[in-house]
């Protein structure tokens, strides 16, 4: 068994959050206000160690750096909203903000969805790029919902679409499933290795 | 009322305490299992594998502590892979928890190779993580020095080192790599930003749950492979002969598998007893 002080903290909180798997208990109590405590005081730290205090440091401070307090001072407006009267301050860096990210995306997202347009439009010289036709007619026509009465076709073509929309839910699920077995793997392994000391 | 009638009434903690046993048993007796490697992660074995000596590879971290149970073994395998080819592998990190975990991930691997344990700076180097990650990525196809403020995660200069003398701009690299936990987040910019404007290979390791939404990028040639989960990494870590750390991962999961199969069978076979 680990006489480390770190290793008994995290093994007893771990075991901790586990009881509120059998039912709310004081233990868990502690450690949830704990670790929303610890979370809160890390961000800060966090937050001021890595974002700010490096921008202030080598960019604000360096020749020519005085440009980096202009998005300081959009940063100070968008609190504008809490003053009564100076609201509207709160709008301009709203608008940058927006304009810049429409820009950003159009400027590089056009040529991602082309490629995936280019992706789809496969010969059918396989069973996979039919089923892959196929699937993708469906899909598109599981979202049409504009015609209140839809053909037989499209009725067909959408049922299609809907089970191959769940059989990828389905996938992505099990997926899912085994990643967070994965995470509890790993806490268990913890509890059991470096805790206990048991197990190869 | 018989047994299995009594089952419909079953308290769920009961599901809960036998997950807890199954994975503790997957803990204390492992399960090895190396699975047959699939044509995936042959094609992302295949890519590092015919790297020339001393090609540049840009490696993406994206993940944090939450993840590297999966993850961790996957970017140990092809960093150890890499560095057995003698690629130069420039690291950058999305967050600076990325950072921590490529660092590391990479000291673990560069102890492994003298090459690269005495060689940072020349063999590899780890540019941390910027404030804005996506605008660095970007500027990175312009400078990569640049974009990175010209430092690197522990503050040290980025000018006169040799792997960025042979590797300035991001363009000039032959492979890319990025180990993201989330679609959005992590495997995204690499698409946007590096592998549609540069035509770079680009290669995703990624936590299983994250695998089927990567599989239209890689069908449309816009990736050009996937690894997915802790099955990939011992796929990759068979075919590369890397440390075995996934396979013990992949047993586990595949007793996981089984009680949830056996839980969900037994739940709906109750569930229309009458």
């Amino acid at each position: 068994m680990s006489t480390s002080l770190a290793v008994w903290t995290g093994a007893l909180l771990t075991l901790a959050v586990l009881s509120y798997l059998y039912d709310d208990n004081p233990a868990w109590r502690i450690t949830e206000h704990l670790y929303v405590g610890l979370a809160a005081g890390y961000g800060l730290g966090y937050t001021w160690q890595n974002y700010l205090r490096p921008v202030l440091a080598n960019q604000v401070g360096a020749p020519g750096g005085w440009v980096w307090l202009l998005p300081l001072a959009l940063g100070a407006m968008l609190y504008a909203r809490y003053i009564r009267g100076w609201e509207w301050l709160a709008r301009f860096p709203m608008g940058i903000w927006i304009g810049y990210g429409a820009g950003y995306i159009l400027a590089y997202l056009p040529r991602v969805i082309v490629g995936q347009l280019t992706g789809s439009m496969v010969d059918l010289s396989s069973v996979s790029s039919v089923a892959l036709l196929v699937c993708l007619l469906g899909g598109f026509a599981t979202f049409v919902f504009t015609l209140p009465d839809r053909p037989g076709p499209l009725r067909t073509a959408g049922r299609i679409g809907r089970y191959a929309i769940l059989i990828a839910l389905g996938v992505a699920f099990g997926g899912t499933v085994l990643y967070r077995f994965t995470l509890l793997y790993g806490q268990v392994h913890f509890l059991v290795h470096d805790w206990l000391g048991m197990g190869p | 009322m018989t047994a299995l009638q009594r089952l419909r009434h079953l308290d769920r903690r009961w599901l809960y305490l036998g997950a807890l046993l199954v994975t503790a048993a997957g803990a204390l007796w492992p399960l090895r299992i190396a699975p047959h490697p699939s044509a995936e992660t042959r094609t992302a074995f295949d890519l590092a594998q015919a790297l020339p000596s001393g090609a540049g590879v840009f490696v993406y971290v994206e993940y944090g502590l939450g993840s590297r149970e999966e993850l961790d073994p996957m970017l140990a395998a092809v960093l150890g892979h890499l560095a057995s080819r003698h690629a130069r592998i420039v690291i950058a990190a999305r967050s600076p928890e990325a950072s921590q975990v490529a660092e590391t991930v990479m000291g673990e691997v560069a102890a492994r190779f003298p090459a690269y344990a005495d060689g940072y700076g020349g063999s590899w180097v780890n540019l941390g993580y910027r404030p804005a990650p996506d605008v660095a990525l970007r500027a990175a196809t312009n400078g990569i020095a640049a974009a990175y403020n010209g430092v690197d995660y522990a503050g040290r200069p980025l000018t006169g080192m040799p792997i960025l003398q042979a590797l300035p701009v991001l363009d000039h690299a032959h492979f890319a790599l990025a180990y993201a936990f989330d679609s959005g987040d992590g495997f995204a910019p690499m698409i946007y930003y590096v592998g549609t404007p540069t035509r770079i290979p680009v290669m995703i390791g990624a936590i299983s749950m994250e695998v089927p939404v990567l599989q239209p990028y890689l069908a449309a040639g816009q990736l050009a492979a996937v690894i997915g989960g802790a099955r990939g990494a011992a796929e990759y870590e068979a075919l590369a002969g890397q440390p075995r750390r996934a396979d013990v991962l992949v047993g586990a999961s595949a007793m996981a598998a089984v009680y949830v199969l056996a839980v969900m069978l037994l739940g709906n076979v109750v569930a229309r007893l009458p």
